[in-house]
């Protein structure tokens, strides 16, 4: 086969061409890495339905979990149209958000952050009629530099609405209310307890379990850990070569030690520290507390940079609802803790936090979002035709219980073609029913499906189902289709997804309710709005002028 | 049911047409600027001449749009979709009308521009082939993500939403987005000059709605295309094989590769920056009138889709006015000449900066001014770069510490520079060096000085390209420095801003490595055709390997051998 004159060459020879070979082939797996990092973002899957393909750029987003874009679609049915939201976060608000809203860079918000006392950061909420407010997961000054961390900590002012991976939104309250009774759940005060510092433990990476103990200044009362890994005895700094890259970071110092906390229920964490640089407290748990750090789930319960000086950091969370209920007869089964980790060349001082109880349950009928993974959407097993109404006529399924069990993870879809009026907020679509069973039951509407642009799907509600005794729930919501779409609307019900994995949910609907048209005096079609003319808290998401003959360009 | 509803696959297809639309428009301003280019600069080399039009073309286009919204805002879509497209189709026609059809004899033209391809020894050019199917095979995967994954990133959809704002109103008057009352709280006091959003503007045009973000995504990775041929071109012209390697290194930066599938704008503006680069080449080797004018506008362009782009004279005329072949008021003059050209392409925005904010280029919103927020502390402890230490190894040799961002490059020329130090220190024939194409290694250092001495009193020696682009690399890394002298983390808080210079690295590293193969090429010629030899046996892959001219074979009886 050799049909070379030359000798065969050496093995250094072939070694560096090897080499040649495998340095060519990293842009393939660069290639790779970034496709199925951008598309494991949204957790979109290749089937061979072609979902990932032909499935519209909001179902997708709604579908994919992606914790902001799901808060938007929340909003989109919780907030009035002249509430405002208060946005930490530009992107997903101006593209995706279809309520009034103010950027957190915006020089209306000076007087927020000027304030000194939480009534008056509550006031300059107030004043730019700020009714919502969304926060990231990731360290913002304008919060843990000012009064709005302590606005946002304050369950007199505001309460927490939803907790998804560290993305959280509160509604602010419209009067203050008197002081809540916090029952402190946890609490340790190093100053008075100095026993209290020896629960604390210290692992300098995500590998080893704890080397070696935090050190408690009895003077002070202030717990040091001292990441050695990054820092010598003498507090100079050392191997910081291999730090790690600090959004990707890994875990120089954790704290740890077991919370009896309840699942699903909203908390006030605060803490009196003293350090300086990046730092991130969790909430960690997990089945098995000897096991690799990775494995145990987390919660992001405060971020934000030390500046040197004692200071509080506090904040609200909603713990997750598959956290691990405490067992009162085992109690080594209880595996979870608190993390202080810090990144990078840092120094932290604890003296005292705690935990306290602000509700039980999830205010709202929602819980944390099952992952599109642990599901499949597959063909439903059971499909309803509605009769279609007029486009003046209320419409009400005569047809009671539309009865569907769910065995393990399959969704269910009921659709049917409604017309509804455009441009106008005033359709109404009601479902009551009663559940049966755990799981979570979304309920959205598609609208625009006449091929002409992609359908859009407008996010209605969700249900919590949390027992196996029969329950009434009722979601609701206002879709307000856009001028130039067509106004044929799919109602689709389904995508239960169940928690724990591999129980039934039973769905029995004995009330379908569509209401639109006639019932609310629909906007003439001569009308046309022009945001200018509106005050701000009713301007249409787009500028639009509704003009029949010119639907397609607004 | 669901799946079987008709409008899934048609909306599909829509989209499809749609991005493809798209896509023309961006070529037709890519080959429209290109002949005008070619028209101006009659001297130019054309592997020049056409990196720079297909990477400022698009640019152009947001620009003639941007006029046209500006000076007549409020029009149907449709007239500002033929208005910014006539220009280039009115070239396009000249040229038809002068030359007849430009494309009769593209197989000899295409010919004329890649005959490099392959290089002298004829074992790499199946190499070459499969290095530039490698880079189309990256480049593809990630432009089909981004037209799968719907739009997310910050930045990107901050741009589609300012894009979306301006196509609704058809207007470029309510750009920059300083006044949330009219925006329904959106609030983007931006000093770039819209390029980027205007040309997503077009998109939604040729889309017909604003709804969805649908074609716009397309926007960055139609762009990366063409700064990558763009790039290539330029590698062909600096050395034999230097382009295809140049591309290939330039993805290997995974975070190019993220921002091409998040839609961002840096393809776009990073393309502007090599296209001026690419006229800068041919304005130092020919520097009259005209190039500059060339070098002036593409710097202009280059501003026009993001602040960043005021660097690009900056970078460049410090070097151009060393090594440019004229006497000294020559120089400054031209490079005044430059700026003033530059000045008059988006000299208007700066002056509305100015009017808005004060000053022609901030990245500071004005609530960072108040002393309650720790902006400071926040931007160093964020992003790691607190302490002079870590400004050091993690703000201006990011390159090299964070692999996440900008992959092996950085080590590989490294690498190459420490290989080719070696060669040049330890081989025996060290006049073997100027046989090749360029002039690298020991001569480097006394050319560079050469050039800074004489270049003050006379007229300088004759200019080397890589010469010229090492002093722009140079000058960029001198800014980094100097920004971090004033106390400044402006420049090196962003991995997308050092992404700027890194095609530059990767052509730089491109021509390293074509040298290197060129050193080794009968060696590795032997080996190739030991291990993949018996691959010519084979009728129909002997036909890869001769693509399109026969291949003078020095022993016909070679292919006639019988596999022992």
């Amino acid at each position: 086969m050799n049909t070379s004159a030359h000798p065969p060459s050496s093995w250094a020879q072939k070694s560096i061409f090897v080499l040649i070979i495998g340095l060519i082939l990293i842009p393939f797996v660069m290639g790779l890495y970034q496709t199925s990092r951008a598309i494991g973002t949204y957790w979109l899957t290749f089937s061979l339905r072609g979902r990932l393909v032909h499935e519209t750029e909001t179902n997708k987003l709604l579908e994919s979990g992606y914790p902001s874009v799901r808060l938007h679609a929340a909003l989109a049915v919780l907030a009035n149209p002249d509430d405002v939201v208060l946005n930490f976060r530009l992107a997903e608000a101006g593209f995706y958000g279809k309520r009034p809203f103010i950027y957190f860079i915006d020089p209306r918000l000076i007087p927020l952050y000027q304030a000194k006392t939480i009534d008056a950061g509550w006031k300059a909420l107030e004043k730019n009629k700020i009714r919502f407010i969304l926060v990231p997961p990731y360290a913002m000054p304008e919060i843990y530099g000012t009064i709005v961390q302590h606005v946002l900590a304050s369950p007199e002012h505001v309460s927490l609405l939803y907790d998804l991976e560290g993305w959280r939104l509160f509604r602010v309250h419209d009067t203050v209310r008197p002081p809540l009774p916090l029952p402190k759940i946890v609490a340790e005060n190093f100053t008075t307890h100095p026993k209290a510092a020896s629960n604390w433990h210290m692992t300098e990476d995500t590998l080893t379990d704890p080397k070696g103990l935090p050190y408690l200044d009895t003077s002070t009362g202030w717990l040091h850990i001292r990441p050695t890994l990054w820092r010598s005895s003498d507090h100079t700094p050392r191997l910081r070569l291999f730090r790690d890259e600090v959004f990707y970071s890994g875990v120089p110092g954790i704290l740890r030690r077991t919370l009896a906390l309840t699942p699903a229920s909203i908390n006030r964490f605060e803490a009196r520290v003293i350090g300086k640089g990046l730092v991130r407290v969790y909430l960690d748990y997990g089945d098995d507390r000897r096991r690799h750090f990775n494995a145990w789930s987390r919660t992001l319960i405060w971020e934000g940079i030390l500046n040197g000086s004692p200071q509080q950091i506090m904040n609200q969370f909603m713990v997750p609802a598959e956290y691990p209920a405490p067992d009162p007869n085992n109690s080594s089964a209880a595996a979870s803790r608190l993390t202080f980790e810090t990144v990078g060349e840092t120094a932290l001082a604890l003296q005292s936090w705690d935990i306290s109880q602000v509700s039980s349950h999830t205010p709202l009928l929602d819980a944390p979002y099952e992952p599109r993974k642990r599901w499949l959407v597959v063909r439903s097993r059971y499909s309803y035709s509605f009769e279609p109404p007029l486009a003046s006529q209320q419409f009400t399924s005569e047809k009671a219980d539309v009865h569907v069990t769910n065995y393990g993870s399959y969704a269910t879809e009921l659709y049917g073609p409604f017309h509804l009026a455009t441009a106008t907020k005033k359709n109404l679509v009601r479902i009551s029913g009663l559940f049966s069973g755990t799981g979570i039951i979304r309920v959205s509407l598609l609208y625009g499906c006449s091929g002409a642009e992609e359908p859009t799907y407008m996010h209605i509600g969700e249900i919590l189902l949390t027992k196996q005794a029969e329950e009434k729930k009722i979601v609701a919501g206002v879709p307000c289709p856009m001028a130039w779409v067509q106004p044929i609307l799919r109602l689709y019900t389904g995508s239960v997804s169940l928690r724990p994995k591999g129980a039934n949910t039973t769905l029995k609907m004995d009330d379908f309710r569509l209401e639109g048209g006639s019932a609310h005096a629909p906007t003439p079609e001569s009308t046309a709005y022009s945001w200018q003319d509106l005050p701000m808290s009713q301007q249409p998401y787009f500028r639009f002028v509704k003009e029949p003959e010119k639907p397609r360009f607004p | 049911m669901f799946d079987l509803s008709p409008g899934y696959p048609l909306l599909t297809l829509l989209l499809f047409v749609k991005s493809g639309f798209y896509f023309q428009y961006l070529l037709v301003s890519a080959y429209g600027t290109g002949l005008a280019l070619r028209w101006g600069l009659k001297d130019a080399d054309p592997r020049l001449v056409w990196s720079a039009g297909l990477a400022l073309g698009p640019v152009a286009l947001a620009w003639l749009l941007w006029v046209m919204l500006r000076v007549s805002p409020g029009h149907a879509p449709g007239i500002y979709l033929v208005g910014c497209l006539l220009p280039f189709l009115g070239i396009i026609g000249v040229e038809i009308w002068r030359r007849g059809n430009p494309f009769a004899q593209w197989r000899e033209r295409l010919r004329s521009v890649l005959t490099p391809l392959g290089g002298p020894a004829l074992w790499l050019r199946p190499l070459w082939l499969f290095l530039a199917g490698l880079s189309a095979f990256v480049f593809v995967l990630c432009g089909v993500t981004a037209f799968l994954v719907p739009l997310h990133g910050n930045d990107s959809l901050e741009y589609a939403q300012a894009a979306r704002l301006i196509a609704n109103a058809r207007s470029s008057a309510i750009y920059p987005f300083v006044d949330p009352f009219t925006t329904n709280g959106f609030y983007a006091p931006w000093t770039h000059p819209p390029g980027y959003s205007i040309l997503l503007t077009l998109g939604y045009f040729i889309q017909g709605n604003t709804i969805n973000a649908g074609i716009i995504r397309m926007c960055a990775p139609f762009c990366a295309l063409f700064g990558l041929i763009a790039l290539g071109l330029m590698g062909e012209f600096l050395k034999k094989g230097a382009g295809v390697i140049a591309c290939l290194l330039w993805l290997l930066s995974p975070l190019y590769l993220h921002l091409i599938i998040q839609n961002h704008i840096d393809p776009v503006r990073i393309g502007a920056f090599v296209a001026s680069v690419a006229l800068s080449l041919h304005a130092m080797q020919h520097p009259h009138v005209r190039s500059v004018i060339a070098l002036g506008i593409g710097a202009g362009l280059a501003h026009f889709t993001h602040s960043m782009g005021l660097l690009t004279l900056v970078l460049i005329l410090p070097v151009f006015g060393v090594m440019a072949r004229t006497t000294l008021l020559n120089r400054i003059g031209l490079g005044a000449l430059a700026c003033g050209v530059a000045l008059s392409v988006t000299g208007i925005n700066l002056l509305d900066n100015l009017r808005l904010y004060g000053s022609p280029v901030s990245d500071t919103p004005l609530i960072w001014n108040l002393p309650e927020i720790p902006i400071r502390e926040y931007l160093e402890y964020s992003r790691g770069i607190n302490g002079v230490y870590e400004k050091m190894l993690y703000g201006v040799f990011k390159g090299f510490s964070k692999f996440i961002d900008f992959g092996p490059l950085y080590w590989m020329a490294l690498l190459m520079l420490v290989f080719l130090g070696g060669h040049i220190l330890w081989s025996e024939d060290k006049t073997a060096l100027k046989d090749h194409g360029v002039k690298m290694g020991s001569r480097f250092t006394s050319q560079m000085l050469a050039h800074l001495r004489i270049s003050l009193f006379a007229t300088p020696l004759s200019p080397s390209p890589v010469v010229f682009l090492a002093g722009i690399v140079a000058i960029f890394y001198l800014f980094l420095f100097s920004t971090l002298a004033i106390g400044s983390d402006l420049a090196i808080k962003n991995s997308r801003y050092l992404l700027t210079i890194q095609p530059l690295i990767a052509l730089l590293a491109g021509v390293g490595f074509a040298f290197i193969a060129t050193l080794y090429a009968q060696k590795a010629h032997d080996l190739f055709k030991e291990l993949f030899g018996f691959l010519r046996e084979k009728s129909h892959i002997r036909k890869i390997f001769t693509p399109w001219e026969k291949i003078p074979r020095s022993s016909p009886a070679a292919h006639e051998e019988k596999p022992s």
